[in-house]
């Protein structure tokens, strides 16, 4: 018995301060799919999605989907951070369970991997303040739809099957999926109005998915088709 | 088995029909994910799964998982239904009877509960039925059953959480990532950080039921390829116990991890079949299980002990099985990753074996002449049946390489049987071996093609009552094709959350020939499936 406790004391006392924290929470929480070297090659990474897109993102190339910046620019910290802390539905867990000091320090550990991040000053594009989005923005919202192509990839009634939806790539050939908006709870960069507000103006960098800032420059417009997508959710 | 068939029932309409369908069983319904995430193939584990599974149920590095809010919730997010087996067979023999073929009622159903309760308790508990589930008693007579239960039922606690020696920061680093300084609770709770030295996750300890080989390279439970029970011939009868008759086919299960031994008994008076996984390996045992990492996170180290093979409760006190496995992984990308584990268990009085010795002489009584010299035996002295418990040491070696879409593994082990009573010299080998070696490889999304190879040199007795004399070597090949129909992936194709395989596999008997159990072990087709919700 004094033996096992013994160990047991032993195993608990051999946990030394780590030289690097930041590496250290990241190669212990986001290695297992990002990699060591943050090339989104870790060793379960293949069978995320395995011949498809989403894999886990390659940080050494300096794209990032999910930003609140107009698209090419890097994302902010809260960017980051909000991913972290939300996860990807279906492909990357929430990591809340970390604590909001090893949250941070992962963000740290994964801009390490793309020098750009050193010199950059990413700004958040603004969000105008949500109108009501009752029936009438909806009917008016399915006129945007239609007017801005969205029907092209995402399918006249939003499922995800449009005429191009099958051939679509991302920015390393795999295939990819458009959103299905049956299923809000699915969308990677969120579901609340602001989140789909910041991914139309922004776009989805690294995937077919372009910014609409500058194609839809009313925001009213742009509310009216939020509440289009948002009224095609299954009840 | 009443209760396995209400809970079963219970979740069926519990969990089956959602409201917002998202993901698959507990764990991807709990933290909104598709099987990929933490399987390769379901159910084999990726090393994200690996890690998942070593962190308590909870993604690594982390601690905090909120309770579900609601009772609904709680349901769908903590419980699971998964059936499986082998839904049609065509086998025959080598050479010899009529082939047998038609279908057949899934194997094995079972109920989960499982997920983390605090930041360091989590639960995990299986309630299993199985169906058709072939032994055979000392006397040679088969006996086929339903059988069912807590397969496995286990607390996972992590110590260092629970005694507030956790890794966690030190407040300088508050300073240097511009932290609030405001919230030190979040600096208290932290994760058991990895470094580069001699710091680890864990010691986790496993309390209950538990499946140890879990964390071995090549885990038991976690295989691509069914486990197909024992097969009896047609003259065994409809009772729930005949005698007579003949075994048609071992337990189709990875030879590795078999008993490897003819003729030895379960404390609970029936036959273990060479096949049977054993020791390490059984699929859950009650026991304490330690385990967690060192060095940088490459070092997984485990030790524990079950009361394994010991079906009736108070035999277990008699029986005392220790392990140690140590596992090295390797690589961390996709190039290349793998592990190997070495292993070594001893199991005490874990086996019985039924001999016979000469009747014992009569008790000389006190008061009675004694004679000068011992006078021989009786003649028509006779025999009387004697049983002698066996001890068993299981040393071996797995390892596990992945690239991509391949997935291969293997295991080798060699066990010892000690106490063979000195009657059976010449008639019992105490010594067994069994390898397994595995590929499968990610065709397409959907397409698993796989190859399985299975050897063992059996020990044993060399001939007793319920098998003949013959070689005691087998070598099975096993080709598989499993295509994950949906795979929680696809909500627009499937909308209630669920795990759909088929497979279709072809196993053949590389050493066929004669009656005795190997060679007489028959090919066979088999239509397998698997559905989880």
């Amino acid at each position: 018995m004094r033996a096992v406790a013994a160990l047991m004391l032993v195993l608990m006392v051999t946990r030394l301060a780590a030289a690097d924290q930041a590496t250290a929470v990241y190669n212990h929480a986001c290695s297992w799919c990002h990699g060591k070297d943050g090339r989104g090659d870790g060793p379960a990474a293949f069978s995320i999605n395995k011949y498809r897109s989403p894999r886990p993102r390659d940080f050494t190339r300096g794209r990032f989907k999910l930003r609140s910046t107009p698209s090419g620019q890097l994302p902010t910290d809260d960017d980051l951070l909000r991913t972290v802390e939300r996860g990807i539905p279906r492909y990357m867990p929430s990591f809340k369970g970390l604590t909001a000091g090893e949250r941070r320090q992962a963000v740290e550990a994964l801009k390490r991997f793309f020098p750009g991040f050193e010199s950059a000053h990413p700004t958040p594009v603004t969000i105008p303040e949500a109108p009501a989005l009752d029936a009438d923005a909806a009917v008016r919202g399915r006129r945007v739809y239609e007017d801005a192509g969205c029907a092209a990839c995402h399918g006249d009634r939003g499922r995800g099957d449009g005429g191009s939806a099958a051939a679509l790539r991302d920015d390393v050939g795999l295939p990819i999926r458009p959103a299905d908006f049956r299923f809000p709870r699915l969308f990677k960069g969120g579901s609340e109005p602001a989140d789909l507000y910041r991914t139309l103006v922004t776009g989805m960098d690294g995937t077919p998915m372009p910014s609409y800032a500058s194609a839809i420059d009313d925001p009213r417009a742009l509310w009216d088709l939020i509440a289009y997508v948002r009224s095609l959710k299954r009840r | 088995m009443v209760v396995v068939r209400v809970l079963v029932g219970l979740s069926l309409l519990l969990v089956g029909f959602p409201r917002d369908a998202r993901a698959l069983p507990a764990f991807a319904r709990r933290f909104n994910l598709a099987c990929g995430a933490c399987h390769s193939a379901v159910p084999r584990l990726n090393a994200f799964g690996e890690a998942f599974h070593e962190n308590g149920f909870k993604p690594p590095g982390t601690m905090e998982v909120p309770l579900p809010a609601t009772w609904q919730d709680a349901v769908k997010e903590t419980m699971a239904v998964w059936t499986r087996g082998e839904f049609f067979e065509h086998s025959d023999y080598g050479s010899g009877p009529t082939p047998r073929q038609g279908f057949a009622v899934p194997e094995h159903a079972s109920v989960y509960v499982a997920g983390p309760l605090t930041t360091s308790t989590s639960v995990f508990l299986e309630l299993e039925n199985t169906v058709h589930e072939t032994d055979i008693n000392k006397h040679g007579d088969f006996v086929n059953s339903d059988t069912g239960g807590a397969q496995k039922a286990f607390l996972m606690i992590d110590l260092p959480m629970l005694f507030g020696l956790h890794g966690g920061h030190s407040m300088a680093h508050m300073d240097h990532m511009n932290m609030d300084p405001d919230h030190p609770m979040d600096m208290e709770m932290g994760m058991a950080t990895m470094g580069d030295g001699l710091v680890g996750h864990g010691p986790m300890v496993m309390i209950g039921r538990v499946d140890p080989s879990t964390n071995f390279s090549y885990a038991v439970d976690r295989q691509l390829f069914h486990d197909v029970p024992a097969d009896t011939s047609e003259a065994v009868g409809s009772g729930k116990t005949a005698a007579g008759g003949m075994l048609l086919r071992m337990p189709l299960q990875p030879y590795a991890f078999g008993a490897k031994f003819f003729g030895i008994f379960k404390r609970g008076d029936h036959t273990l079949l060479p096949t049977e996984p054993a020791l390490y390996h059984t699929e859950a045992a009650p026991g304490v299980d330690f385990h967690g990492r060192l060095f940088a996170s490459k070092l997984l180290y485990q030790f524990g002990f079950t009361s394994d093979a010991a079906p009736e409760f108070l035999d277990r006190f008699h029986t005392f099985v220790p392990y140690t496995m140590l596992r090295y992984d390797f690589g961390d990308q996709d190039g290349l990753n793998g592990s190997v584990s070495v292993l070594g268990n001893f199991g005490r009085n874990v086996y019985k074996v039924f001999y016979l010795k000469p009747t014992p002489l009569p008790p000389i009584l006190p008061g009675t002449v004694q004679p000068r010299h011992t006078p021989p035996p009786p003649p028509g002295r006779g025999f009387v049946n004697a049983v002698q418990d066996l001890d068993v040491w299981r040393e071996g070696i797995g390892g596990n390489l992945r690239r991509g879409p391949w997935d291969m593994y293997a295991a080798y082990m060699y066990d010892q049987v000690f106490d063979v009573p000195d009657r059976l010299a010449g008639r019992f080998e105490r010594r067994g071996q069994g390898l397994t070696a595995e590929v499968d490889y990610r065709l397409t999304h959907s397409l698993v093609p796989s190859l399985r190879y299975d050897w063992m040199k059996a020990g044993g007795f060399k001939s007793d009552v319920i098998f003949e004399p013959g070689p005691r070597q087998s070598q099975v090949l096993h080709m598989q094709m499993r295509w994950y129909v949906f795979e929680g992936d696809n909500l627009a194709k499937v909308p209630v959350p669920a795990l759909l395989a088929l497979s279709v596999r072809d196993s053949v008997n590389l050493t066929p020939g004669g009656s005795e159990p190997f060679g007489a072990w028959r090919n066979g087709v088999f239509l397998g499936f698997d559905l989880a919700f």
